[in-house]
């Protein structure tokens, strides 16, 4: 999956970390693996695409870019 | 769930587009310790009815307060700033902030105004929102040699935060013992003050208290309509070393003064440093001056309280932050 951060309010570039997942960059978009995913939700408890469903700074793409409320939802 | 820890927990930050409608946080600021508190003049019946306790209870009016303190990062000051009764303006990478007479919060959502804040705050695990939320006053001070950054905050409501927003965090930028300087020269619009730091400060603690209050209004809701402000009161504490009495004297003359604290990273200058902050007080008079023969080893020093007083065709006091974020 392909982590995109854009924030007008920080310069490009600047390091983000997340923690259970690792670093983004602004302006940039991160590919993070499945064992990557993982654990993300295991030290979390969430999926990525629920951890920033109400985060417009954040774009998902890719396998699993949609959130659990949505696949609910019957999209 | 079982028992948590402060360090996990964490605090976040978002502008709100309109006053005291609850945002999500996309701002996470590191915070040292927060006290936010939903307070409430809540009602206690005493009616007199053969028992001499309070009978009943209700809900009455209500609003947030709570202190906060950070390291002083620029890559959120502005954030804070922007939430506090001052003018902000942006120029070459440097937000000023002036004092301004605003009577109460701002109702605005872009431009270079003063706003309010939606902060989120989870502990625990447990998501709290508190809106329409203000620095009351604020200060800037150094504590084992890195400035820190304290806020008391006011707010109008309590929100439910369900599913709190996943935290990003950037590097900490401090400003360590070797950032801060200290100037002091004659009080002006536009002091010159001297190249060389003066060497007798010991300390430096600046608040700028706008004597905030909650103000609840007949509207159908327990939640306070807005936060008014009163006298803004500036002070400087620190401890100068007495060397002779030049300083005495002129706490008994009221001589007044301009002083500066600069914090800087990346630069020996202000113009030249990536990051800084300069608290500017053009016009500021001793309070208090006190000396004391202490104790057998004691250095003798004066406890000085340096109040600031405006000053015509100027403003009293400036903060400036260079900093890397842009906020429109």
């Amino acid at each position: 999956m392909k982590v995109e951060y854009n924030d007008d309010s920080l310069p490009k570039g600047a390091e983000l970390h997340v923690n259970g997942l690792g670093t983004l960059v602004n302006g940039k978009a991160v590919e993070f693996d499945e064992d990557a995913l993982a654990t993300f939700e295991a030290e979390t408890g969430k999926t990525i695409a629920d951890a920033f469903k109400s985060n417009a700074k954040v774009t998902l793409s890719g396998p699993g870019s949609q959130s659990s409320s949505k696949k609910e939802g019957g999209e | 769930m079982p028992a948590g820890l402060s360090g996990a927990g964490w605090m976040g930050f978002a502008f709100e587009t309109t006053k005291g409608t609850f945002v999500d946080a996309d701002t996470f600021i590191p915070i040292l310790s927060e006290s936010f508190k939903y307070t409430e003049d809540r009602y206690f019946s005493p009616q007199i009815r053969q028992q001499v306790m309070t009978s009943d209870v209700v809900q009455g009016y209500y609003h947030i307060e709570g202190d906060i303190e950070i390291e002083a990062d620029v890559n959120y000051l502005p954030y804070l700033l922007f939430c506090s009764r001052h003018t902000p303006s942006f120029s070459s990478g440097v937000y000023s902030f002036v004092p301004s007479t605003a009577g109460s919060t701002s109702t605005a959502a872009t431009g270079m105004v003063q706003r309010t804040a939606s902060l989120t705050i989870v502990r625990n695990g447990i998501g709290f929102g508190y809106s329409g939320c203000t620095l009351g006053s604020l200060g800037f001070f150094v504590d084992g040699g890195v400035l820190k950054f304290r806020a008391t905050m006011f707010g109008e409501k309590d929100n439910v935060v369900a599913a709190p927003p996943t935290p990003t965090w950037l590097d900490p930028s401090l400003f360590g013992a070797s950032g801060h300087s200290v100037y002091v020269d004659a009080s002006s619009t536009t002091p010159a003050f001297a190249a060389v730091a003066v060497r007798d400060f010991n300390g430096f603690e600046f608040t700028a208290n706008h004597n905030p209050s909650a103000e609840n209004r007949l509207v159908n809701d327990r939640a306070a309509t807005y936060i008014a402000f009163h006298e803004t009161e500036i002070n400087v504490t620190t401890e100068l070393d007495f060397v002779d009495k030049t300083e005495y004297d002129n706490f008994v003359a009221t001589t007044q003064k301009a002083f500066k604290l600069e914090s800087l990273k990346g630069g020996a200058t202000f113009a030249l440093a990536t990051e800084a902050v300069r608290v500017t007080i053009y016009r500021g008079v001793y309070e208090t001056y006190d000396l004391s023969l202490s104790g057998l080893a004691d250095l003798i020093m004066a406890g000085v309280t340096i109040r600031g007083i405006g000053i015509a065709g100027g403003d009293a006091y400036k903060i400036e932050v260079k900093s890397p974020v842009t906020i429109t």
